[in-house]
């Protein structure tokens, strides 16, 4: 478990089937399940939002991540997909099963 | 005095600040008021005198307290926000933008932008060069194919004091078109050949994200859609449309414009360059 309280192994996240989203160039808008409140997601998060289209493993984002920008460390890698995937589940926008 | 406002379903209470009803009716062009006896329709906008200014409560006032202003223009400035929430929320089709808006030459051009980019000394120079200003601050469009600009009726406002480096043909414009003012803000009393009225339509032409920079090189460059529609999802308020929808109206604008970021440093750069490409 990390510090999130996720297995970053064995904890499958997926987006929350109410989530609406529009991608239009590099910008990615995430619509609440509520139907209001609209987030526009940075970068990092729009690529695991992308990466969540079926449900994955933050490990398996993170070997995604990693091939792509080899030259991050891992350890940076990890922490910074923990704290993208906590937030977007503390916002609703995504959602836990087992794997 | 109860005041009941054509095209919105609720009165607005003045009671006790007459002197507020002549400044309004100063600032808005194309409204129809009338006098109406209390008790008719529920206010959801009330101002009232108080001991430390005029006090207005509404629906638009976060937390459910009274706004207190103690000068009667600054309260007019801000009751402004309210009307425009309120024609939007009685007016079921439209959604607003806090952008300035201007027909230039016969191009109506958006200037989506929170405050502080310079968009109401900008719409005081176009107005100054003969371009029908539509807004500087409020601007409600129509969704659809093409979207529609719908003029707000509200005279423009500046910040006091005006910029130093202010070209001496825009502020002597903005003299000679003196409306109500208080320390803080002064009107620009523009006349009907160059300020839209209440409800008159055109559509968005052109979309302009506004870069104003001491010492810039003035200069207009291409932006990218998603940017555009970034700043302009961030600039939206007051809608009753749903949050997807909303970001599908805004995108068909986008794309259905000519899109450009402007970088300047005084208006009349900003003017000059606007002019040249949409006039």
């Amino acid at each position: 478990m990390n510090a999130f309280g996720l297995d970053f192994e064995s904890t499958k996240i997926r987006r929350h089937p109410k989530v609406q989203f529009r991608e239009v160039g590099d910008e990615m808008f995430l619509v609440h399940p509520d139907g209001e409140q609209i987030h526009n997601l940075n970068p990092m998060a729009a690529s695991l939002w992308r990466l969540m289209e079926d449900p994955i493993t933050s490990q398996d984002m993170a070997d995604v991540v990693q091939a792509a920008f080899p030259i991050m460390a891992r350890t940076k890698v990890e922490s910074d997909i923990n704290q993208v995937v906590s937030q977007l589940l503390n916002l609703g926008f995504v959602e836990t099963s087992l794997k | 005095m109860w005041i009941k406002v054509k095209g919105l379903n609720n009165p607005i209470a003045f009671d006790g600040v007459p002197n507020l009803v002549k400044i309004l009716d100063k600032v808005l062009r194309g409204w129809t008021f009338q006098d109406i006896k209390k008790g008719k329709g529920t206010p959801l906008i009330r101002l009232k005198a108080g001991a430390r200014g005029y006090e207005r409560r509404s629906p638009w006032i976060k937390g459910g307290d009274a706004i207190v202003f103690p000068d009667p223009v600054d309260a007019v400035c801000d009751l402004l926000l309210d009307l425009e929430h309120a024609y939007i929320k009685d007016s079921h089709n439209l959604l607003a933008l806090h952008a300035a808006g201007a027909k230039i030459g016969s191009n109506l051009v958006v200037f989506p932008s929170t405050h502080g980019a310079g968009k109401s000394l900008l719409t005081a120079a176009l107005a100054q060069s003969g371009h029908r200003v539509f807004a500087d601050d409020q601007l409600p469009i129509l969704p659809g194919s093409p979207t529609i600009a719908v003029a707000p009726g509200f005279l423009p406002r500046l910040r006091n004091p005006l910029p130093d480096d202010l070209d001496q043909n825009i502020l002597d414009f903005i003299e000679s078109h003196s409306g109500p003012q208080s320390a803080q803000f002064r009107y620009v009393d523009l006349p009907e050949e160059v300020l839209a009225p209440l409800g008159e339509q055109a559509p968005i032409q052109g979309i302009v994200l506004l870069n104003r920079v001491f010492g810039a090189s003035p200069k207009m460059e291409p932006v990218s859609e998603a940017e555009v529609l970034k700043t302009c999802v961030l600039q939206s308020f007051g809608r009753s449309l749903n949050a997807i929808e909303l970001i599908d109206h805004l995108h068909n604008m986008v794309k259905d414009a000519v899109c450009v970021k402007l970088t300047y440093s005084t208006v009349k750069q900003a003017q000059a360059l606007l002019q040249e490409k949409f006039a």
